[in-house]
């Protein structure tokens, strides 16, 4: 009897692990259809009604084919679902630093791919794309906030967890990629 | 058998169990060690190796001359690793504050710094940085928020920073100073300002950054009380209205505000007093009218229509909501019934108690006192639809329409505020109230202004009760309202138009003039002369200052921002004031011999206010799923499950 009792607590956990993965990529399903609205120019297109966010950009890496709508805030409940951008941090091509973060075993396991000198696109709500070349790659300590500093020019960090391959969540470290803005 | 499958299965679980707990022990360690050591250690790049980061020793000393203070801030800052840094300090001055020194000491010689325009000293700081030399660059960020920023600080090395900044006393019913010593966090809604700097939050930790503290008041006048609500208190008096004081702690945490409030004795007071300066060929002067006597009661009470607004959002946990919620019934408690009233409460969201003011019978007020009993901190600080709805409250006529705001003014989008209290106030006037260790009374205090109300600011619960006495008394008082002043000859004033007087606090306002001429005016029947002379100086200081705030203002009413920017320029050179357009910056010219490429830019950790709990504000996101770590648990219980079927031939023989 208990063997039934495992087999069940087992697929339980295995559902609720990978619920976890398809929720991030249903959510970006429905946050492209927010996207739209936000780019026919309605102010505050909450992707479902109960949303505390708001999509505020979309970001295509090319190198992994990767298209993402980001999230405004990078608290939990947005990275569930989105890339999120860090409040206080820069708008997509504005002067100063835009600072976005992502799971790194969702959508930000696309960050292991990166090389130096690859291209990352991101639109703001207005329809303008903007182009970035990826710079420089550093792994620092959670509490190095310095890394969101404002810069003197447009640039754009990517933030994720590290090591990939952890198997446990909240470790201290942070993996991250700086780039530059190329145009709009 | 079984029983060892059993506890095969036991002893995977635990193993999971144990790397769970493993990991989070990782991360507590680091912080048992902080405390372990005076400065503090911060992990690097590479595991298991750690770095100190600098830390901060403050000393202020403060002078008080009847309503003016200056204070010497003297910032040392230590690099106890062994590498070169560059460290950057976010740290509070009062809202009025006039910073116009800033000195720069590196063993026996002294840098002192010289005001630019803000990208110019930035420029000139980054490249005496990128040439390997120390320099220091003070910028501000809000009229109460700064950063120091000192370059080339090599390995077990301090630097002291020197900043001067001179600011007017409050008075209501009382003097008060308040010394902010720490910076809260702030909550901004998406899509609103970028410009506040990035902080680096630590746990409290009472050795962290420590305060030394000194006061030197003459206060021209005799008093009758001198205390610190904040702080247990030294004093030693020097002469008949001259004390010097410190706290009895050598010592002070930076995470809560010092205040001193000192009373004078009765009949002491003047119905108008004023201090002037000549400076150039101008004349300034401070012109303070205090109301008339606060025993004297209104003739007849108005009936009113209050509108309480409480924040309940998650900045407000711990002891801060209970304070609120102790204010809030304690000014239900004290309706008259002839007035009527409703309570907002926000966070994420707002929510009104009533659809629209309900007259305060005593069983309306008790429906209100246990909603209010019931509140509970969490989730964001929309302010702006909370004060949306409490200002679209429908008004009576005859009524005097009032809207009482308790909150802690942690929000990052003052300026949308005031504009949408300037376009939707209408006969209402905001009274704040400023809950906690450290409220940001800049907000506060402007959020009234731009509301014609006043703020007060209750920094513990032992207050609630005399600080929400003194503001009913104040709110139930009669207003002189339309003040004008006249003066002879040709006066710059600012601010522009004289506020309202309400009992308990004075108007003040500064006045430019000529040179050589003798001010002579009016203000509500009360008339006063001042003859300059040049011993007050500051004056002209205080005078730069109010109109740097007026102009400020003026760009939330339609003023170009370009031209206000200039202005605001011209008027911080002329003047040797530090604005958010103008930054003192130190260069040394002596080569520091360090190799810039070695240094890392470190933000020295600051102390949460005492009371914040719970809030991380200090790390970058969290950025892993557990998804992983639930997939593989369920994998071992089915392998496990699997393992346990029996085979037919073990059922057998069992």
């Amino acid at each position: 009897m208990p063997r039934y009792v495992l087999a069940l607590a087992g697929a339980i956990t295995i559902a609720y692990g990978s619920w976890i993965h398809v929720k991030a990529q249903l959510a970006q399903v429905l946050l492209r259809v927010a996207w739209e609205r936000t780019l026919r120019g309605e102010p505050d297109a909450r992707p479902w009604p109960w949303a505390d966010t708001r999509p505020v950009a979309r970001m295509k890496i090319e190198r992994t084919r990767s298209d993402f709508i980001v999230l405004e805030g990078a608290n939990g409940r947005a990275l569930a679902f989105a890339p999120g951008h860090l409040e206080h941090s820069a708008g997509p091509g504005e002067r100063g630093n835009c600072v976005i973060s992502a799971h790194r075993d969702t959508h930000f396991s696309a960050l292991r791919e990166l090389r130096d000198g690859d291209v990352i696109r991101i639109q703001r709500s207005d329809g303008c794309w903007f182009t970035y070349r990826i710079q420089s790659q550093r792994v620092i300590d959670q509490r190095d906030t310095w890394i969101t500093r404002n810069t003197r020019d447009a640039t754009l960090t990517l933030i994720t967890c590290y090591p990939f391959d952890a198997i446990v969540p909240g470790g201290s470290q942070r993996y991250t990629w700086s780039a530059s803005v190329l145009g709009g | 058998m079984r029983a060892a499958r059993f506890i095969t299965t036991a002893v995977f679980c635990a193993a999971f169990a144990v790397a769970v707990t493993a990991q989070n022990a990782e991360v507590e360690s680091v912080s048992i060690d902080d405390m372990q050591f005076p400065g503090l250690l911060v992990k690097t790049t590479q595991p298991g190796r750690f770095m100190d980061a600098p830390s901060v020793r403050t000393e202020i000393s403060v002078q008080v001359r009847g309503i003016l203070a200056r204070a010497l801030v003297r910032q040392r800052f230590e690099n106890a690793s062994d590498h070169c840094v560059e460290a950057i300090y976010v740290f509070p001055l009062p809202d009025d504050a006039t910073v116009d020194e800033m000195r720069m000491k590196i063993g026996p010689r002294t840098i002192t710094g010289e005001i630019q325009e803000r990208a110019e000293a930035s420029r000139t700081y980054e490249a005496a940085k990128s040439e390997g030399r120390r320099a220091s660059l003070l910028e501000q960020h809000r009229p109460n928020l700064f950063t120091v920023s000192v370059a080339s600080i090599g390995s077990r090395e301090s630097v002291d920073i020197e900043i001067e900044y001179q600011q007017t006393i409050t008075f209501d019913r009382r003097f008060s100073l308040r010394i902010p010593l720490a910076v809260a966090p702030r909550y901004t809604p998406s899509g609103a300002d970028a410009s506040l700097p990035p902080m680096r939050r630590e746990p409290r930790h009472p050795k962290r950054n420590p305060v030394a503290l000194e006061i030197d008041l003459d206060s021209g006048i005799p008093l009758s009380t001198i205390a610190s609500p904040t702080h247990e208190l030294q004093q030693v008096p020097l002469s008949a209205t001259r004390t010097k004081l410190t706290p009895r702690d050598v010592e002070i945490a930076s995470d809560r505000d010092f205040e001193l409030v000192w009373t004078p004795r009765l009949g002491a007071m003047p119905q108008s007093a004023s201090f002037s300066e000549i400076a150039g060929e101008h004349a300034y002067t401070l012109v303070m009218l205090f109301p008339p006597d606060l025993a004297a009661k209104p003739a007849a009470v108005l009936p009113r229509n209050t509108t309480f607004i409480i924040d309940t959002s998650g900045s407000m946990g711990g002891p801060s909501i209970e304070q609120a919620k102790q204010a809030l019934l304690t000014a239900l408690k004290r309706l008259h019934s002839s007035d009527r009233f409703n309570v907002i409460a926000f966070s994420d969201t707002a929510q009104t108690l009533f659809g629209e003011g309900r007259r305060a019978d005593p069983d309306v007020v008790e429906d209100a006192l246990r909603w209010v009993g019931n509140l509970e901190s969490n989730g964001g600080t929309e302010m702006m639809s909370a004060l949306q709805l409490a200002l679209a409250e429908s008004n009576h006529s005859g009524e005097v329409r009032q809207v009482v705001f308790i909150t802690d003014g942690q929000v990052g989008n003052e300026s949308q505020i005031f504009q949408a209290i300037r376009d939707h106030l209408g006969n209402a006037r905001i009274f704040t109230i400023g809950i906690g260790a450290a409220p940001n009374s800049f907000f506060m205090r402007n959020a009234a202004r731009a509301g014609r109300g006043t703020f007060t600011h209750i920094g513990d619960i032992g207050e609630v009760e005399s600080k929400m006495t003194e503001l009913f008394h104040k709110l139930e008082s009669p207003v002189l309202t339309g003040l004008t002043v006249d003066v002879e000859g040709k006066a710059e004033m600012w601010p522009e138009s004289v506020p309202d007087l309400y009992a308990g606090e004075p108007v003040v306002i500064a006045l430019r003039t000529p040179a050589a001429t003798t001010l002579r005016g009016r203000i509500a029947n009360q008339t006063f002369t001042a003859t300059p002379q040049s011993s007050e100086a500051g004056i002209a200081k205080i005078w730069a200052r109010r109109k740097i705030d007026a102009l400020r203002d003026s760009v939330f009413t339609g003023a170009d921002a370009e031209n206000v920017r200039k202005e605001i320029v011209a008027l911080g050179l002329a003047h040797h004031l530090v604005t958010e357009h103008t930054s003192l910056v130190a260069v040394d010219t002596t080569p520091s011999g360090i190799d810039p490429r070695s240094c890392n830019p470190e933000l020295v950790p600051i102390n949460l206010p005492a009371g914040w709990g719970g809030l991380e504000q200090s790390a970058l996101p969290q950025t892993a799923t557990p998804a992983t770590l639930w997939i593989l648990i369920g994998l071992t219980l089915l392998l496990v499950s699997l393992l346990l079927s029996p085979l037919p031939a073990a059922r057998g023989e069992g």
